[in-house]
């Protein structure tokens, strides 16, 4: 059994770690176990293990102590290669467009919503198109079937761009079923994203 | 073919592109290029078969516009 010993690490690492582990188990399966130092680590790992049909076993050790044991069944391998990593962005000289609102700048909203439009349009015509652009919070208003942007946005992701769009914000919105460009993504793929960035610029 | 609006203040812009895109027209909101203008300004475009309706609302809603351009092959013409 391999144990990670995640004390002191924040979410999403303890997660993202045990997929690592669990991605080089063999075909027959095996076990992981998980010592983590918070409840949301473990509701996370138990979160995962559910989702992908692995055994999961929570237990309380200490105060700010606790071990989760995670056993992957046989022919349950596979399905943690197409974890919610989606599409690994390449490292290397990419950039990546990290939009946190659908609006540019603070001051004026009127103003800041019509920048943004400037701007994406700007970024589209980068003479090297961005690694990744990723919108998160109202920034997911922007790739909606009626925004303005979405034309600038999809000719990027036409040029190779990968387009990631934040679930949960959509959800929030109430505008998961009007995404009109890129794939609807967690904080796995924005982390991923910018993690493996070679600059990330901020909006 | 695309034609675009340039306009002598960021208010007459943000007036122009609501107004614009409330009667249906789709109207995009843009960079001026240094070609046209130095500066940080944003300018308007639409498509030449919307010009007509979009001048008479702009004349209606007493926007200005500073210049009109017809965009060919990349190169902006002054529209006359």
């Amino acid at each position: 059994m391999t144990v990670i010993d995640a004390m002191g690490w924040v979410c999403p690492r303890p997660v993202i770690e045990a997929k690592k582990v669990i991605a080089t188990f063999p075909a027959e399966g095996g076990v992981v176990k998980v010592l983590v130092d918070n409840q949301i680590a473990c509701d996370n790992l138990s979160k995962m293990s559910a989702s992908k049909g692995y055994g999961c076993e929570v237990s309380k050790i200490a105060d700010r102590q606790y071990e989760v044991v995670v056993t992957v069944g046989e022919g349950k391998v596979e399905e943690s290669a197409s974890a919610p990593v989606v599409a690994s962005v390449q490292s290397g000289d990419g950039l990546v467009v990290a939009i946190s609102q659908n609006k540019m700048g603070h001051g004026s909203d009127e103003l800041g919503q019509i920048l943004i439009k400037g701007f994406i349009y700007s970024i589209s015509q980068l003479e090297v198109a961005p690694k990744a652009v990723v919108f998160f919070n109202s920034g997911v208003k922007l790739t909606l079937q009626d925004s303005n942007t979405l034309a600038d946005i999809q000719a990027m992701a036409e040029r190779g761009t990968i387009v990631r769009v934040c679930g949960t914000c959509a959800d929030y919105f109430k505008v998961k079923d009007q995404v009109a460009v890129g794939e609807i993504c967690n904080m796995y793929d924005i982390v991923d994203a910018m993690a493996n960035a070679a600059k990330v610029i901020n909006i | 073919m695309e034609i675009v609006y340039t306009f002598p203040s960021t208010h007459a812009v943000i007036a122009a592109e609501q107004n614009v895109l409330s009667a249906k027209i789709k109207a995009k909101v843009r960079p001026i290029p240094t070609v046209i203008r130095a500066g940080c300004g944003l300018m308007l475009c639409i498509s030449l078969d919307d010009k007509a309706q979009a001048d008479k609302i702009l004349a209606d809603k007493n926007i200005p516009v500073d210049g009109v351009y017809s965009v060919q092959d990349g190169q902006y013409i002054p529209y006359v």
